[in-house]
């Protein structure tokens, strides 16, 4: 309710933020921005930025990186998501080396905000989309600005990509794009562009993808999933308001039963309808979008996330779940396994289960509450309200963890 | 009599649908969406209000009793939970004491003899509070199914 007045989180001293990072071992990119989160916490809220302000910003900054004339223009702004800020825009340019003829291509700057929902690196966002570059559709990235040199916050500009997240027939009115509903028409089509970039992501020779911001976990371990729990932990313990005997439990069996790493995959770390966009008219994927929670992993937590409740719906028939607005679950699993040629394991499944609802529980009432009660985003009304989703992701962490451990006990692994 | 904030409340979203929404610039989505949250927002908040003192208790009440039950130690808690003059402010601080000792001793118990029936409390304890917490914010368009979630009167009754 926020009704106590002490809370060491909302100002934290030094002290305070070394012995988290002492505590929690994460990836050093990570540790940089959580580091930096946790220093600027006690400082200004969120300022509104104006649409002028932001023109200013982007002809200073493009300026300093294009030689040749350039024109920004038809700034507006984005909406959709409880993220990061975005602008749409126009620039005319002659391209990254200023030798095409002139033309006016269609961008995007994404910029956070003083805090949001997911504290995350715009250059890892911008490292990954990069490198995904012709293994399956992505808006191509232009520049990064991750140390807000010149923009007000740390921001990213890339190409805008026409598409839509759900089509206009879908009426599920969520205030993001949970539980998609693609109709009887697209419905195919986006179901075998869906499963087919995912197999290419998933699939991927990471070792030749130019990541310098991501650690490579090693096969043959459980470290990577190690450190993923770490990084969820330590923000639990920045941003909560108070502790929750469910999500320590739930914490503790995620350390104790993490699984060994068979293979390692470009996790999406948001992997679900609403998150790709689609040209309408034939259901063909334009876009795979939001990134900022990519990381080297199991694929096991993708699989698990976009066939979470969240976003399923009833098909037309009012009996059959379509898990991702798209297949039942065993479909779903089978169509996964013929495209990517890569095993499902049940026990792993069970693992990511408890782990992507923990980590959903954290984003929606400890960080979505945080940022909301320092003032620190564009947004604070849409992290208020989701906080009230709270009860149901820990209701389906409830169920999870129930499940895992009486398969424990049973004698099964995790 | 001093200003009844629930009449305030309803004056307040009436005006901004009323006489700010027809008055926003067309042109700027994020407004209307902020706008059309910031009203529902305000509505779940008057219609929560009343029972923001007696779901404190009952988050107290079921925290004293896990407490209890693992050997976390209740403290001054059943003394704040028993007083008519504990405040809501009061109340939710002996609550947020309460759930830290709480995690400490799941903490303490972790891969000993203890931990398992320690874990199983946990489990049991936690789901009257999140029922709670889910009625509460039912109107919120999350639930995949409101009506399966019972009103929260009868909870907090309970």
């Amino acid at each position: 309710m926020g009704l106590s007045a002490a809370d060491p989180r909302q100002n934290p001293d030094a002290a305070f933020i070394a012995e988290l990072r002492t505590r929690f071992r994460v990836e050093p990119e990570i540790d940089r921005v959580l580091t930096r989160k946790m220093a600027q916490r006690g400082g200004a809220p969120y300022r509104p930025v104006t649409l002028d302000e932001l023109a200013q910003a982007l002809s200073r900054f493009l300026a300093g990186r294009l030689d040749q004339p350039f024109e920004v223009r038809d700034l507006r702004w984005m909406t959709g998501g409880s993220s990061k800020l975005q602008v749409a825009f126009a620039l005319d340019w002659r391209g990254l080396d200023g030798t095409a003829a002139p033309h006016s291509t269609p961008m995007v700057l994404r910029m956070s905000p003083a805090e949001s929902i997911v504290e995350t690196s715009r250059r890892r966002e911008f490292e990954v989309i990069r490198a995904l570059s012709g293994l399956i559709p992505v808006p191509q990235v232009f520049w990064e600005d991750e140390d807000a040199e010149v923009f007000p916050y740390p921001a990213m500009i890339s190409e805008l990509v026409p598409g839509v997240a759900k089509p206009s027939t879908d009426t599920s009115g969520q205030v993001t794009g949970l539980g998609i509903n693609y109709g009887l028409r697209l419905r195919p089509a986006v179901t075998q562009q869906f499963m087919g970039g995912l197999a290419r992501l998933h699939t991927a020779n990471v070792a030749a993808l130019d990541l310098p911001s991501f650690e490579v976990p090693r096969t043959g371990t459980n470290e990577g999933i190690l450190r993923q729990v770490a990084m969820w932990r330590r923000i639990w313990d920045e941003d909560r308001g108070e502790d929750e005997p469910l999500m320590r439990l739930a914490a503790n069996w995620l350390e104790d039963n993490a699984p060994v790493l068979d293979h390692v995959s470009v996790i999406h770390g948001d992997c679900r309808s609403g998150n790709f966009l689609i040209d309408e008219s034939d259901g063909r994927i334009t876009a795979w979008l939001d990134w900022e929670l990519a990381v080297l992993g199991d694929r096991h937590q993708d699989i698990t996330w976009a066939t979470g409740l969240a976003y399923s719906h009833m098909a037309e028939d009012g009996e059959t779940l379509l898990v991702n607005g798209m297949l039942p679950l065993d479909q779903f699993y089978a169509a996964y396994e013929d495209a990517t040629g890569l095993a499902i394991d049940q026990a792993r499944i069970r693992y990511y289960r408890v782990y992507n609802a923990w980590a959903a529980t954290i984003v929606c009432i400890a960080t979505a509450y945080r940022a909301a009660r320092g003032g620190k985003s564009h947004q604070d009304v849409v992290l208020t309200w989701l906080n009230g989703i709270g009860g149901l992701l820990l209701t389906q962490l409830h169920h999870a963890l129930g499940e895992a451990m009486a398969d424990a006990l049973a004698g099964g692994r995790p | 009599m001093i200003p009844e904030i629930d009449v305030q409340l309803a004056a307040v979203i009436k005006a901004l649908g009323d006489n700010v929404a027809p008055a926003l610039d067309p042109a700027n989505p994020m407004a209307a969406e902020q706008l059309h949250l910031a009203m529902a927002t305000l509505a779940i908040v008057r219609q929560r209000l009343p029972d923001l003192h007696a779901n404190l208790r009952c988050d107290l009440a079921e925290a004293i009793a896990l407490a209890g039950r693992i050997g976390a130690g209740t403290g001054a808690a059943e003394a704040v939970l028993t007083s008519p003059e504990s405040s809501a402010q009061r109340l939710e601080s002996e609550v947020r004491a309460l759930k830290e000792a709480i995690t400490a001793r799941i903490d303490a118990v972790r891969g000993t003899a203890d931990e398992a029936r320690v874990a199983r409390a946990v489990m049991e304890a936690a789901q009257a509070p999140i029922l709670r917490w889910r009625s509460w914010a039912s109107g919120m368009g999350f639930e995949p199914d409101p009506a399966a979630v019972p009103p929260l009167a009868d909870l907090l009754a309970g």
